[in-house]
């Protein structure tokens, strides 16, 4: 759903319309949940949930077009994980941490990394990465916000966003299960040498 | 080949096999949307594209939960338009505040005024009878004792050439006049005398203010006396007359209570007084002329 048909939906939402809402909660609910699995793993569909219901009570006094209503959104989901963990008490820095397994189940990674890819392991891989970084990956790649909107829903500066991104990409080319996958799409010089490579370091503190 | 191109080919090389090249900015921009990357980054690409790919049946399940919570808070939300939102609203914040301080503004000085109406004894009748229900404590006065109604069929009826300004209720002169020395505000109705216990208050002033000279009444007092006396000259003698009948109606307690009084018109020196005190206790009190 591109900018111009969320605005539309947007509009008919805020006008009462249900088809309007539904399709704005089709093009996002996806970004949402996934994006709240790297916060808070398991409970991110009940988090999504009360997310949108926020966004029900709220939406008649939001102002502002679909791009400001994404930036919006994943403000509102952020604080819903935020409290989440707060009452949780969950850690999901630990990449050891059960909740960081398969979003959709325990799968044999082994095996998903021959079988291809899924959006679930691909989730799973950023998940595993310091939160801060997995969140700025995911706001950027699944929401689909820009630095300067990305900046806004983690109330940080654009700079330290775009470094957070940075580092998440080469923590995640440096992942084992990503470097197997290249490895079988590599030619043989090139796997040979991503045999040899296993930097994939452990937890960077986060603040 | 040149010793020194094979020299860094070689190092660039090793180097290579070494260490994959670190992402930077750029590339990393190019990742996180999609723009071209070279092929060592294709297990990367991947990684983001499928993160980022189709809705899956799993994560739609909760769709009528939130579809029923947004028809059920739009019903909640239907007297106020879901629009109002993007409308604009009838005022803005500040005109808002503005007029929410105006009107507060507004109703404080209609209550205070009032209230210092009532204090003055300076509201119709009935109401000022019922401000002195209320605030007797306070020192709200009872009404004048002759319902303003009659007063002002009285009013019309001009006795006197010189009751012209006097004769006009609302002229707050008595109370600049009189005011000093009466208990009493004389203010409530300055025309004609339709309030005895004022004309009497007044009278008693103009007396012991000839004695004093000191406490002389005021241009306005002064007219409103004439007006009731029928001119200047009759002033003392109407007045004793007042204060006379005053003194009898205090001697007199089987005289009607409350309103009898006051059904002594200005103009008793007619001597109408008592059969309007006896048969017509007040409403009369002034088309006797």
């Amino acid at each position: 759903m591109d900018h111009e048909d969320l605005d539309g939906a947007l509009l008919a939402a805020q006008d009462g319309d249900e088809a309007g809402f539904a399709a704005l909660w089709q093009a996002l609910q996806p970004a949402v949940r996934r994006y709240l699995w790297v916060m808070v793993g398991d409970a991110a569909d009940d988090v999504a949930s009360e997310t949108w219901l926020q966004v029900v009570r709220d939406l008649s006094r939001f102002r502002g077009d679909a791009a400001a209503f994404r930036v919006w959104l994943f403000r509102i989901a952020r604080n819903r994980g935020v409290d989440d963990r707060r009452r949780v008490g969950r850690r999901r820095e630990d990449p050891d941490d059960p909740a960081s397994l398969d979003p959709a189940g325990v799968h044999d990674t082994a095996q998903q990394v021959l079988d291809g890819l899924d959006t679930e392991w691909a989730v799973r891989i950023i998940a595993s990465l310091p939160r801060y970084q997995a969140e700025a990956l995911m706001l950027r790649v699944v929401a689909g916000l820009d630095v300067t909107q990305t900046a806004q829903v983690l109330g940080r500066r654009p700079g330290a966003v775009r470094v957070a991104a940075m580092r998440g990409l080469r923590n995640l080319a440096r992942h084992p299960e990503v470097q197997a996958r290249q490895a079988t799409r590599a030619p043989n010089r090139q796997r040979a040498r991503l045999e040899a490579e296993h930097s994939w370091p452990r937890r960077e503190v986060t603040p | 080949m040149n010793p020194w191109v094979a020299f860094t080919h070689a190092m660039s090389t090793f180097w290579t096999a070494r260490r994959p090249r670190r992402i930077g900015t750029r590339e990393a921009e190019q990742l996180l949307t999609g723009g071209p990357v070279s092929s060592d980054r294709r297990a990367l690409t991947e990684v983001l594209s499928t993160v980022a790919g189709p809705a899956l049946p799993y994560e739609m399940h909760d769709r009528d939960a939130v579809m029923a919570a947004f028809a059920q808070t739009r019903r909640h939300q239907a007297p106020v338009p879901a629009r109002a939102g993007r409308r604009r609203p009838l005022l803005p914040a500040v005109g808002r505040a503005l007029a929410v301080k105006l009107i507060l503004v507004l109703a404080a000085l209609l209550v205070g005024g009032t209230a210092w109406a009532a204090g003055a004894g300076a509201l119709p009748g009935p109401i000022q009878q019922a401000a002195h229900g209320f605030f007797s404590g306070v020192g709200v006065p009872p009404p004048d004792h002759i319902p303003p109604t009659h007063a002002a069929t009285e009013q019309p009826t001009p006795r006197r050439s010189d009751g012209t300004a006097g004769d006009r209720p609302g002229n707050a002169e008595p109370t600049s006049g009189g005011g000093a020395e009466n208990d009493r505000p004389p203010g409530r109705d300055e025309g004609s005398g339709r309030s005895i216990p004022a004309i009497v208050e007044l009278c008693r002033d103009y007396l012991t203010g000839e004695e004093r000279p000191g406490t002389s009444l005021g241009a306005a007092a002064l007219r409103r006396l004439a007006a009731a006396a029928d001119g200047e000259a009759n002033i003392d003698a109407y007045c004793t007359k007042i204060l006379a009948e005053d003194d009898k109606d205090r001697d007199d307690p089987a005289a009607t209570p409350d309103p009898a009084p006051s059904a002594t018109p200005p103009g008793a020196e007619t001597g109408r007084d008592e059969t309007d005190r006896a048969g017509r206790p007040d409403p009369d009190a002034g088309e006797d002329r």
